[in-house]
């Protein structure tokens, strides 16, 4: 093995980019929109029945950045489904019977494995194909066969389906088991998050008195902590909303056994806190918190309440009647927060509002708002009913950008209006096919969307007489801002950025 | 020019058989009808700037086929497009971004992927110059078609089809030291002697100390996406300004997209075979052609005009609407009925500003075989 150390550097860079380890050090263009989706299509390939898994690799391919060894494994997978020899196993009706034309396929795709994997290291480094394919532990057998099916005669069909079924293997170990392995469990993440989030809160309270030093300390620690939950949101909506329930639920369930396990462990270290409850009053000011910067936090979770119950319909009466607490206790959550949402929500989805310049309580908020409460009292008594189903389905694929920095809220607060609450009144747009939701663009708008770099003069904006005018998106709503506010937040510019 | 060093490039300095060559082309009788074909990176889009700059004062318009995917002169990547330039170049080394007259979204930058589509959207584009500016215009145009690097395999084979179906009254050819690389002499796209256009031969611009051709050397990955960077800009109202991707980037999140809805467009892929059901998962955080279709011609080819690009900025299948960024104005807009996907991607840079990361772009991706696994 020694002498193939540096080979073995250069092969393992299958698919461009450097950087130590498997990962990549950055971020990576992928066709999916999270790891929840590949999961679903990982699980799909090595299930009985991958058609829909493939379907969806076809619609990766279409977006580019396809990475090679999940091109060869649906491949693989494809012509699998067509040779009648595993058609025990998965029944399709569109077999393939010709053996000749059956190699073929197995061959091309052998061929392509190999080539996707050393070709590139080979161009560069002129070390040999079989070479380097031993040095990343291709299976010699799928190297022969390349050589044979391109320059000999067509290896047989038997040999064939071994190689594939050994290349398969190999696929399923290189890429899709280190892939799995290299993702961080979102689960346990999210735990640890929170409850540093509140070890932190508590500690602030308690310690009024500490020194302003200690005390924004542990405010950053907070503010990043709960950053990187909503980042976790992003990714895995579901994972995240399930494990904030989880904690509901075991503090429901234990209060109502003995009512009082909490231990307040200021001074005691955060790995043994970890393993400490977190009170469902102190779980409500955390997801408060949370919700403030991702709106769509608590419905998330809401939505995965109504799955959970779905799922525990046969469970004891104990067990529902703490998740039923949760819930009720999360409605009212949210339907506050949509209401001060949809209130704070005026000037940007709204263009005419805008210009006038007398700002909210356009009848059509008015009307979201009543809306959203209709749906929240809806989700109320269906949950009281029991008879569930999944009511706030959030259909849309995705949105282009996750939002990071609260200035950039503003496009994210329109599309979830779009999606969530806008009332379907699209009728004086009747007839155009393209929309505007703001006709044309407001120069004077832009600005404040340039605002957190720092190069932008913010205080020398051409002032017009126009309703935005001295206000700044802060948290998706318009505020109004003073001067020195304004500078003081350029003062901060470079912590944002 | 001999023993010119790459670094003397910025200060152009034409050589003697370039202005021959333009000379000669201007002089022609007739408004003649250009091709300009030669290897890859030898100077075509040099040359082809610099004969409309001499083709201008005499005629005052001059029509522009842009037929190179891949590194278009006034378009997009991935565009075929026409125009009638009425101002000279200025810059006559790096391509600026115009309105097309027409244009075509064939979505791959190269034309290899798919010959026959590539071929038509040319057809088109020329038929559409020689009716409104040829048969019967009374001020005749004259017409330069520039072509991508073309000189052997399927690449060539298109460029003879291209060439017996343009009839050009002029070819001319850059030609490079290395002879192997070059285009064959003379009329090789026509099987006997007829009569046949004039050609001229020139040499592509710089060489080294042994006088051999020194290509041009051009980042053209970076290109497009510089290229892509500068369309989406056209989003942004001009008075504002963004010197960075990372500002740009923000500005283009923040932008409200066009609404539109799924029902009054078709989808179509150009490249790859996308099932149904999963239309939306291939189309979402990519680029589109706005495309208007206009039937079939004659000759039973369907003609799609394109209006330009636009970035798919979510989709919400349950209201039926797919969130559309674009630079094309409203006006435009109305007509489209019909987004193409092909292969041209986002330019990752926009994509991985930190505040508004695309959830295309993950952290923690596998993208090599790690050492672990090398010795199971």
């Amino acid at each position: 093995m020694e002498e193939a150390e540096g080979t073995l550097e250069v092969a393992g860079r299958f698919y461009g980019g450097g950087g130590g380890g498997g990962l990549s050090t950055g971020r990576k263009l992928v066709p999916w929109s999270s790891w929840a989706e590949w999961r679903l299509v990982r699980d799909g390939l090595f299930s009985p029945c991958p058609v829909a898994a493939l379907r969806r690799i076809a619609a990766w391919r279409s977006r580019g950045s396809l990475p090679v060894p999940v091109d060869v494994t649906a491949a693989f997978v494809e012509i699998r489904l067509r040779d009648p020899f595993f058609r025990s196993v998965m029944a399709v009706d569109d077999v393939l019977e010709s053996e000749e034309m059956l190699a073929m396929l197995y061959s091309m795709a052998i061929m392509r494995l190999v080539n996707g994997f050393v070709e590139n290291p080979h161009k560069k480094t002129g070390y040999s194909i079989s070479e380097l394919a031993e040095a990343i532990g291709i299976p010699r057998v799928l190297v022969d066969i390349r050589h044979e099916s391109s320059h000999r005669s067509l290896p047989s069909l038997r040999l064939l389906r071994l190689a594939a079924i050994k290349a398969f293997d190999w696929l399923k170990c290189i890429y899709w088991d280190s892939q799995t392995n290299a993702l961080p469990d979102v689960q346990v993440e999210v735990r640890s998050k929170l409850h540093e989030i509140n070890h932190f809160l508590k500690g602030k309270d308690s310690m009024k008195a500490k020194s302003g030093s200690k005390r924004k300390r542990s405010e950053k620690v907070i503010s990043r902590n709960i950053k990187y939950v909503r980042r976790l949101y992003y990714t895995c909506p579901s994972e995240v909303a399930s494990v904030i329930l989880d904690i509901f639920q075991l503090d429901a369930a234990e209060s109502s056994e003995n009512s009082d396990v909490q231990t307040d462990s200021l001074d005691v270290d955060q790995s043994s806190d970890i393993h400490n409850q977190i009170s469902n009053n102190d779980m409500k000011t955390i997801v408060t918190k949370l919700s403030e910067k991702e709106p769509r936090l608590l419905l998330g979770i809401l939505k995965s309440v109504i799955e959970t119950i779905e799922t525990v319909e046969g469970l004891e009466n104990k067990g529902e009647r703490c998740i039923v607490d949760a819930v009720l206790l999360l409605i009212e959550m949210a339907s506050n927060n949509v209401k001060e949402k949809l209130l704070k929500l005026p000037v940007l989805s709204l263009g005419k509002v805008a210009r006038d310049s007398t700002l909210p309580e356009s009848t059509k908020e008015i009307e979201s708002v009543e809306k959203a409460t209709e749906k929240l009292d809806m989700f109320k008594s269906r949950l009281k009913q029991k008879d569930l189903c999944l009511a706030e389905n959030d259909t849309r694929v995705a949105v282009l950008p996750t939002l990071d920095v609260v200035d950039h809220e503003f496009k994210d607060d329109i599309l979830e209006q779009h999606v969530n609450f806008e009332p379907d009144d699209h009728t004086e747009r009747n007839g155009y096919k393209f929309n505007h939701p703001e006709k044309q663009l407001d120069p004077e708008s832009i600005p404040e969307m340039a605002t957190p770099s720092p190069e932008c003069e913010i205080s020398d904006m051409p002032e017009l007489a126009f309703p935005l005018k001295g206000r700044l998106l802060v948290g998706g709503v318009w505020k109004v801002v003073s001067e020195e506010e304004l500078l003081f937040i350029k003062s901060k510019m470079k912590f944002l950025l | 020019m001999a023993g010119a060093s790459p670094s003397a490039r910025a200060d152009v300095v034409v050589p003697p058989d370039w202005a021959t060559a333009t000379a000669t082309v201007s002089s022609e009788r007739a408004p003649p009808v250009v091709v300009v074909c030669g290897p890859k990176n030898a100077g075509k889009s040099t040359f082809s700037r610099l004969l409309l700059n001499s083709l201008l004062p005499r005629y005052g318009r001059v029509g522009y086929l842009d037929t190179d995917v891949g590194q278009p002169e006034f378009s997009p990547p991935g565009c075929l497009s026409f125009h009638v330039v009425d101002e000279a170049f200025t810059d006559l080394q790096n391509p600026t971004l115009r309105e097309s007259e027409r244009s075509c979204f064939f979505g791959d930058i190269s034309s290899k992927r798919d010959p026959e589509t590539y071929l038509n959207c040319l057809f088109h584009l020329y038929d559409y110059f020689v009716q409104k500016y040829r048969s019967g215009a009374s001020e005749p145009l004259p017409l330069i078609v520039n072509t991508p690097g073309w000189v052997k395999g399927a690449g060539f084979d298109m460029l003879v089809e291209m060439l017996r179906y343009i009839c050009p009254t002029v070819v001319v050819q850059l030609r490079i030291s290395a002879r192997s690389k070059n285009l064959p002499d003379g009329m090789f796209w026509l099987d006997c002697e007829q009569t046949g256009p004039t050609m001229i031969n020139i040499n592509a611009p710089f060489h080294d100390a042994l006088n051999r051709s020194l290509l041009i050397q051009k980042d053209s990955y970076g290109m497009r996406e510089r290229r892509l960077i500068e369309y989406f800009k056209q989003c942004i109202p001009s008075d504002i300004s963004l010197t960075t991707n990372k500002e740009l980037a923000y500005a283009l999140t923040s932008l409200p997209p066009y609404e539109v809805s799924i029902s009054d467009v078709m989808v179509k892929h150009l490249h790859c075979q996308v099932p149904p059901s999963e239309v939306w998962h291939s189309l979402n955080a990519t680029i589109v052609g706005l495309a208007i279709s206009c039937g079939t011609t004659e000759a039973g080819r369907s003609i799609t005009w394109c209006a330009g690009l636009g970035i798919v900025r979510g989709v919400d299948v349950q209201k039926g609407i797919i969130y559309v960024i674009t630079p094309v104005p409203l006006e435009h807009l109305q007509s489209v009925d019909l987004l193409l996907q092909g292969l041209i991607e986002i330019p990752k840079s926009l994509l991985q500003v930190k505040g508004c990361v695309s959830p295309y772009m993950p952290t923690n991706v596998l993208h090599r075989i790690s050492e672990g696994d090398m010795n199971t």
